[in-house]
């Protein structure tokens, strides 16, 4: 048992009607690993997400959390199982406290310290109701309860929506101490950037498809950079071309728009001597990346 | 309060239940104290309705304690607030935490779908015998001193019909809740249900075609055979009948409810 992978996914499908949310998703996450799952808005991330927690029935194939069944052993699995959801929402009435002692009593052996130093943490109060909170604070409550019983499988739904950058990075600081210390997160979101930072493996979903399941390293090579640089001095442009990667290059006055595919290492190094004003890189959306990683193939 | 959903289902119901209890005495309070001049009016005027209403609801008997109460509150106002009160919570306590989203996380933790609807069902069983309570003890406390012959054992078996009334109704209205998530579903089905059961047990008691069919609503179970016998009678028959259909009524919809998509 101990051995199973912490989320096996196998063939997934999940028919509303005529739409199809999710379509034939298989795949498989260690154990140890921060999984990223990615995906534009209404990809059906949220929706192989709540399947996971037995709170949604396949339509076809099944799943399995650390060896139970995502459906028929439901509520063994949940005893190992940290869940935040994508609409987060507690009780308006009560105080985190209280919805934390709720949830506690409801799970059992939850260590009070712990949830004290979560709360220190992420800087919050835990003495006010839900129903007073901002939607940054809500959400915090919303980790809080997650983490509390040291899950040895955590799936957040888009964990860090509303959180301002400062307890972003406190955040996915508590996610790779996680990581660290053996256990399994699996959170999904839009915004790549969040993910590649603490992510090692990353899904990516589009209109019910997993497109591809790839470690985050071998991804940043094939992310796409849109840049705008402006120079001291007008560098020969074959230069630029010539640096891996760059693409469609155009001059503007002493400014040089460019698009580079991977790395931008080597296009830097050689534009540093014609002095580097300055220096803007658009970030792709995911929409922009799949693009990007499907051209080659398409071709 | 917050050990098990049980018990913070019971605290969600407790500040409604106040007023309830409020409202249940002040109605019981009004009855009894109008009961002396009721008591000495000349009742000839009643003689003018057909003897199937006169009997449905206890005219002849109106001008005795245990009658009037029962035309009063036990077959008129009570049954109607039980009924309401039970749909209210049955409806609600499911259907409130779905729509919200607050379900998500409860059951993610270990808890299981049955034993969450049966502490749920559970907490509002408990807020309707805690009001049926409220209907024995006060009546009991207020028609002693008012002389109106009422035993102990006829206020609390009329109590109690209340009770199982509102457990019925409120069972069907919960059930609908666990099977389709709908709270405004729930409500117009279980109203329906608590009209149509009230309108066939007049219709059966004025049309002797319908009479052998009067065991198929609940309200015979409950008024015909309840507030209005005899005190020497063991506990009728009918509130079993009606104790076994609410039973019947959740144990039925539970497998629905343990194999749905929740939340949509």
């Amino acid at each position: 048992m101990n051995e199973a992978p912490a989320v096996l996914i196998d063939r997934i499908t999940k028919h509303y009607g005529a739409t199809i949310a999710v379509d034939d998703v298989s795949l498989s996450v260690p154990r140890g690993v921060v999984f990223g799952y990615l995906g534009p808005n209404g990809a059906g991330k949220t929706t192989t997400i709540r399947i996971l927690l037995g709170l949604l029935a396949p339509t076809g194939g099944r799943a399995e959390l650390l060896g139970f069944d995502s459906w028929s052993q439901r509520e063994q699995a949940h005893r190992s199982v940290g869940y935040l959801p994508g609409d987060f929402t507690a009780y308006a009435n009560l105080t985190t406290a209280e919805y934390v002692r709720y949830l506690g009593n409801l799970r059992g052996g939850v260590d009070r310290s712990y949830v004290g130093e979560l709360a220190e943490r992420l800087d919050l109060r835990m003495d006010v109701r839900f129903g007073t909170l901002s939607h940054g604070n809500r959400q915090k409550v919303g980790i809080i309860q997650a983490f509390m019983h040291r899950p040895g499988l955590l799936i957040l739904d888009e964990p860090t929506s509303g959180l301002d950058p400062l307890i972003q990075q406190e955040f996915l600081t508590l996610v790779r101490e996680t990581r660290d210390s053996g256990r399994t997160v699996f959170m999904s979101s839009h915004v790549l950037s969040e993910v590649e930072d603490s992510a090692d493996i990353v899904g990516m979903l589009s209109a019910g498809k997993l497109l591809l399941e790839k470690r985050v390293d071998s991804l940043k090579d094939l992310t796409v950079h849109h840049m705008t640089l402006t120079f001291e001095r007008r560098p020969p442009l074959e230069i630029l071309q010539r640096a891996a990667g760059v693409r469609d290059v155009v001059l503007d006055d002493s400014r040089v728009r460019l698009t580079v595919e991977g790395s931008t290492k080597e296009l830097l190094a050689v534009a540093a001597p014609f002095g580097i004003e300055s220096l803007t890189s658009v970030e792709p959306d995911l929409e922009a990346i799949f693009l990007g990683l499907y051209r080659p193939e398409v071709r | 309060m917050l050990g098990s959903v049980y018990t913070k289902t019971l605290r969600d119901l407790r500040k409604g239940f106040i007023g309830w209890t409020i409202g249940t005495v002040a109605l019981v309070g009004f009855v009894v104290v109008l009961w002396p001049t009721i008591r000495d009016m000349d009742m000839s005027v009643l003689d003018e309705y057909p003897a199937e209403l006169r009997e449905l609801f206890s005219f002849d008997a109106i001008n005795t304690g245990p009658g009037y109460l029962n035309s009063q509150l036990f077959t008129s106002m009570l049954p109607i607030m039980f009924i309401i009160y039970g749909v209210g919570a049955g409806a609600r306590l499911l259907a409130r935490e779905e729509d919200a989203g607050t379900l998500d996380v409860l059951l993610s933790t270990p808890l299981s779908r049955t034993r969450l609807m049966v502490d749920k069902a559970a907490a509002a069983a408990t807020g309707l015998l805690g009001l049926g309570l409220v209907v024995f003890v006060s009546t009991w406390a207020m028609a002693a001193p008012a002389e109106m012959g009422v035993s102990a054992r006829y206020t609390a078996g009329a109590s109690l019909a209340m009770v199982l009334l509102g457990l019925l109704y409120g069972a069907i209205a919960y059930s609908v809740t666990a099977a389709t998530g709908k709270r405004s579903v729930a409500i117009a089905i279980s109203v329906s249900l608590a009209v149509a059961g009230y309108v066939f047990y007049l219709m059966a008691a004025l049309v002797d075609a319908l009479e052998s069919w009067n065991w198929i609503t609940p309200f015979h179970h409950a008024l015909g055979v309840g507030p209005a016998i005899d005190a020497s009678a063991g506990i009728p028959l009918g509130y079993l009948w009606l104790a076994i259909a609410t039973v019947m009524v959740v144990a039925l919809v539970r497998p629905i409810f343990h194999r749905r998509d929740l939340g949509l």
